[in-house]
């Protein structure tokens, strides 16, 4: 038996190493997507253009202005004597963040039951931009400041700076810097296995189907478990391959950290292709040929960046659509994959996703391992 | 027993339906060790489908098949074991060589050591394809590459050898050569059940089936299909070949016309005494005549005949070639 299984595997991977365009696929794409994802959301996030209304005009709120503009994340390009400025320079996006530190600033700071107000708006119809910006800005405020209440007011659009005030302070855990890079370079990194793997996957079995040689196959002793087992082989080390390389480029090329296990890390995914992998099964049995098969795989991954959690939190999608979302493997191993890296979550943490995740992958491979008959009908 | 063992393919009313077709109909077939069994048929008359439900890879809806003295439902292990199957679509790895081919089939089939490379060797003599053993087999002509498939469908030594249309688009002389190979296994004993929609290929078959329509309408020795047909055919080369068809048609003795290319195939109940009158009919029509002749049926004759018959008949509901010519 195992044999057997070991002589497909050889085989496949001949032919894998063969296959030119899947290679570039597999392993120059998403390198290639990857590298691009994290420069672009890094840029956009950095050397934000500034402008500073100072009506303290002090050495704690020079020293505020100094600590903004040492920030990556903003540039001082504009210095304003009036408020009323701010909105043409935004509107013509000069600037993408205006701060205005009012006057009485540095004295509210001397006197510690006053809290000291700093106004910060954003462009807001560049969201990425806008939260970074906040987020760039709360650290210095609140570096200079001690107790510094952020009055955060509504994007430029509404552009009304007299908008009631929000006595608030948000801060985010985790992601410090509210850098969009750690969000979505694990998303894109959950994407990256999931093609790679329903791919390498489905191509192994459909090109088989359309060559005929699976038909050949049928008529040897090569029993069906076997097949299953063997096939899901390569597609399950290039998956992990892929997954570790990418891994690395986020860790060492965006920075981005692994606090939980890598262990951990790496079981989690395990898990994760070899569920993904009966979806393989499920395409590879419909598709008649691998232009299916690929159009499928195509609609597959569109309709996990949706169930993912990629771009809508889960929680916030209709009811139907959480119910649906509940048969992606991704849906789990987003969460997971992020709480690994970002929180540090431990095996404990996650452990109703893993099991979530578990029993999807093992009710769809029955489903799955059944209907794939060693027979043509 | 004695009698069982004999045969090397068995089936008793064998049916298998699709959703809106019956590909094949209550076949029943006793086919002898030994035998070059060749099915013939239409494209659609469930030549392949037959060999689908005997090589265990297609489940019957009714009836029943033994293969090798095996059930097809119950024991289709045991016949994968004994049987080599060729698809009519190319069927191997065409980005592995040759020798990758035909090693990957050996390790499937578990066939090793000294006698995996004796055989390997024997094979690639056999098929004349010890020069190109390192090419991919994507890169070897059409006969070759089925050369190539049927090497690797003989790597574990079948008893039966189900072969479906293995000469389909390859050239003539490499057709031969295909054909020498397969009377060298003849020879050796092997059991071959061919689909083929060649009669000169089926003529060189032990027995020959013709499938029509799921059913097979005729199932005997190349020689008693051919005298099925009825009279006596007599072969012309008119000027007109239309006319000449009407024509014909509504002469005495004349039972069934047939065109040929530029040939018209004339079936009378004697030649003898309708071959002169054929000819003065059609020049007294102003139809020149070239290549008057009696001729022996061929199978491609009796066949046509036979389904045309069939469809006469009106057991079909598909009129697949009833005016194919």
């Amino acid at each position: 038996m195992w044999r057997r299984i070991a002589n497909v595997i050889v085989k496949d991977f001949q032919q894998f190493l063969r296959d030119k365009v899947l290679l570039v696929f597999v392993v120059v794409g998403p390198t290639a997507q990857l590298l691009m994802m994290g420069q672009a959301t890094a840029s956009e996030t950095q050397h934000l253009a500034t402008a500073i209304v100072d009506q303290d005009r002090t050495s704690d709120s020079r020293a505020l202005i100094v600590a903004l503009d040492n920030l990556e994340t903003l540039d001082v390009t504009h210095y304003l004597d009036s408020a009323e400025q701010i909105d043409n320079l935004l509107d013509r996006g000069e600037v993408s963040v205006a701060v205005v530190i009012p006057s009485g600033f540095a004295a509210t700071l001397a006197s510690p039951p006053d809290r000291a107000t700093v106004q910060v708006l954003v462009d807001g119809s560049s969201l990425l931009a806008g939260y970074a910006a906040l987020g760039a800005a709360q650290g210095a405020i609140a570096s200079v400041g001690g107790e510094v209440t952020l009055e955060r007011t509504q994007p430029a659009i509404m552009s009304s700076p007299a908008a009631r005030p929000l006595e608030l302070l948000p801060t985010a855990r985790f992601n410090p810097e509210l850098s969009h890079s750690y969000y979505l370079l694990p998303s894109q990194l959950s994407l990256i296995v999931l093609i790679v793997t329903l791919l390498v996957s489905s191509v192994g079995i459909v090109r088989e189907r359309e060559t005929g040689t699976l038909e050949q196959l049928m008529v040897t002793p090569l029993r069906r478990i076997e097949l299953i087992v063997a096939k899901a082989t390569l597609p399950t080390l290039v998956a992990l391959v892929d997954f570790l390389a990418m891994l690395a480029i986020t860790v060492w090329a965006f920075g981005l950290p692994i606090r939980g296990s890598l262990a951990l890390l790496l079981f989690v995914t395990l898990v994760f292709i070899v569920a993904q992998q009966t979806w393989g099964l499920v395409i590879s049995a419909v598709s008649a040929t691998q232009q299916q098969a690929v159009m499928l795989i195509f609609m597959m991954g569109i309709l996990s960046v949706a169930f993912s959690g990629y771009l809508v939190a889960v929680e916030n999608m209709p009811v139907v659509m959480q119910w649906a979302s509940a048969f992606f493997p991704i849906r789990y191993y987003l969460s997971m994959l992020r709480a690994i890296m970002l929180k540090g979550a431990s095996f404990v943490h996650i452990r109703t996703q893993l099991s979530a995740l578990v029993l999807l992958g093992a009710a769809s491979m029955v489903v799955s391992v059944r209907n794939f008959q060693k027979r043509l009908d | 027993m004695s009698n069982e063992n004999d045969l090397a393919i068995e089936t008793h009313s064998l049916t298998r339906r699709f959703k809106k077709v019956v590909a094949v109909d209550s076949l029943d077939l006793a086919i002898r060790r030994g035998e070059i069994f060749g099915l013939v048929g239409p494209d659609g008359a469930g030549k392949t489908t037959t060999i689908r439900l005997l090589c265990a890879i297609m489940s019957p809806s009714d009836g029943s098949a033994t293969v090798a003295g095996f059930d097809v439902v119950k024991d289709a292990e045991e016949i994968k074991k004994r049987i080599g199957y060729m698809a009519q679509r190319f069927n191997l790895y065409g980005d592995l060589s040759v020798m990758e081919n035909l090693n990957f089939f050996a390790d499937i089939f578990a066939v090793g050591g000294e006698v995996r490379r004796d055989r390997i060797a024997q094979l690639l003599a056999f098929a004349r394809l010890t020069e190109f053993k390192d090419r991919r087999a994507a890169q070897l002509s059409g006969g070759m590459q089925k050369k190539l498939a049927l090497a690797c469908t003989l790597i574990h030594e079948p008893e039966i050898l189900f072969l479906d249309e293995p000469t389909t688009g390859v050239d003539p002389v490499s057709r031969r050569e295909f054909w020498d190979i397969l009377s060298d296994l003849h020879l050796r004993g092997v059991t071959l059940f061919i689909s083929t929609p060649y009669m000169d290929e089926a003529e060189r078959c032990s027995r020959v089936g013709l499938m029509f329509e799921g059913d097979m309408i005729v199932c005997d020795t190349p020689e008693q299909v051919k005298d099925l047909i009825s009279g006596e055919l007599i072969e012309l080369r008119p000027d007109d070949l239309r006319r000449a068809r009407d024509m014909v048609a509504d002469l005495d003795g004349v039972l069934e016309i047939q065109t040929y290319g530029d040939l018209l195939h004339v079936f009378v109940d004697s030649a003898e005494r309708r071959m002169s009158t054929l000819e003065d009919q059609l020049e007294s029509e102003g139809i020149g005549v070239s290549g008057l002749r009696q001729t022996r049926p061929r199978m491609e004759e009796a066949f046509i005949s036979l389904i045309r018959k069939r469809i006469a008949e009106g057991r079909t509901n598909n009129p697949v070639s009833s005016e194919s010519n």
